[in-house]
């Protein structure tokens, strides 16, 4: 897809020897302005957008006075310039580390930050549950078959499932969890949400094995360790990266520039 | 060995280059990386996405502020500028780097026969 030089409030028009066609540069600021749509401010963008132009312009003023002809200068800032959805991520990260001061931000990351607190907050409420689960009185089985109707599919020596809402929960919540709590991690965060939930989920699983060694000789801990390891951490992972392209694309869909912004 | 006292050598160098840099005057993102440049031969060198992050990380600090000008027919900048904080901050860590970079020539002078 080509864009109209003049469409492109980005490229500034004193730069002479420019066709009315778009140049690589055009494109190359057209691509980062694109990336970074929807994603941020719209002031913010025009922000980025004016500095990312500017450093460009500047580049390609200095090799043009070193005798380099334009055309030839603007090739080789935009080569050193990078890679344009990387740089709008860059950018992107930037914009949502700095937007609220906090030292755990600062040590950690705000994304790091935010993916601990909703997978910390979603494994707690599991152990506290858990307790309760455990220490109230054992629930009938809620399936609509009599025993002799179970036994008949699982039949002796397997031992006889258990399905009660407490085994239910205690089964389901866990399986359930990384993909609910990865979504809510990816939704919030705007760039590199796989990665930052991945620290995260680090950090919690190393707090399971922890308690799980205090509970020796029950093992159940450590198998909820191991199991958050195997199966959390890959799974965490990847709801927050597809929460976070679905929502970057669906607010690069939504985005309609500000009248005063075109 | 890293201490507390040079851990900032070896995270906040650039840092500690850009404040450098501002403490002349304010300059422009790309003037800033230019000027690096330039002074070093050609050894220190910073793209955008290298040294935004670096400014942004500065400017939460407080101790340069982005100033943005808009000249007329021309498209805006942002212009940074020391705080009087950061210029504190630019001094100590002068000083600091040079009693540290004093050091490491002394011992490699003295070992080195």
């Amino acid at each position: 897809m080509r864009f109209s030089r003049l469409a492109n409030p980005w490229v500034s028009e004193p730069v002479s020897g420019i066709s009315s066609d778009a140049t690589p540069l055009d494109l190359h600021l057209e691509e980062i302005d694109r990336c970074l749509r929807g994603r941020v401010g719209e002031e913010e963008r025009q922000h980025l957008m004016n500095e990312t132009a500017f450093w460009i312009e500047r580049q390609i003023r200095d090799d043009v006075l070193t005798g380099v002809s334009y055309d030839e200068a603007a090739q080789r800032a935009i080569a050193r310039h990078g890679k344009p959805a990387f740089l709008a991520d860059r950018m992107v990260e930037e914009v949502f580390e700095k937007e609220f001061a906090s030292p755990l931000y600062d040590r950690f990351g705000r994304g790091v930050c935010l993916a601990a607190a909703v997978f910390g907050l979603g494994n707690t409420i599991y152990l506290v549950l858990l307790q309760l689960t455990v220490y109230l009185p054992s629930q009938r089985a809620v399936v609509p078959f009599s025993p002799a109707e179970v036994r008949s599919i699982f039949p002796e020596p397997l031992p006889y499932p258990e399905v009660s809402w407490q085994f239910l929960f205690t089964v389901g919540y866990p399986v359930l969890a990384p993909f609910l709590l990865g979504a809510i991690a990816g939704w919030g965060i705007p760039v590199n949400a796989a990665r930052a939930t991945f620290h995260a989920i680090l950090g919690i699983v190393l707090c399971s094995f922890l308690l799980g060694s205090l509970l020796i000789p029950n093992t159940s801990g450590l198998l909820y360790a191991v199991f958050q390891t195997v199966f959390w951490l890959p799974v965490g992972c990847l709801a927050a990266y597809l929460a976070s392209s679905i929502r970057r694309k669906r607010r690069q869909r939504a985005w309609k520039p500000l009248p005063e912004a075109r | 060995m890293r201490t507390k006292k040079n851990a900032f050598f070896i995270n906040g160098g650039p840092s500690m280059l850009v404040l450098t840099l501002l403490r002349e005057q304010g300059r422009y993102g790309y003037d800033i990386a230019k000027e690096l440049e330039k002074i070093s031969a050609g050894k220190l060198q910073f793209q955008q996405g290298t040294l935004y992050p670096i400014l942004h990380k500065l400017e939460k600090a407080n101790l340069i502020q982005g100033l943005w000008e808009y000249p007329e027919g021309e498209r805006a900048r942002r212009i940074y500028v020391l705080t009087e904080q950061g210029r504190a901050e630019a001094d100590r860590q002068i000083e600091a780097w040079t009693e540290y970079a004093g050091a490491v020539h002394q011992v490699i002078r003295e070992t080195s026969g």
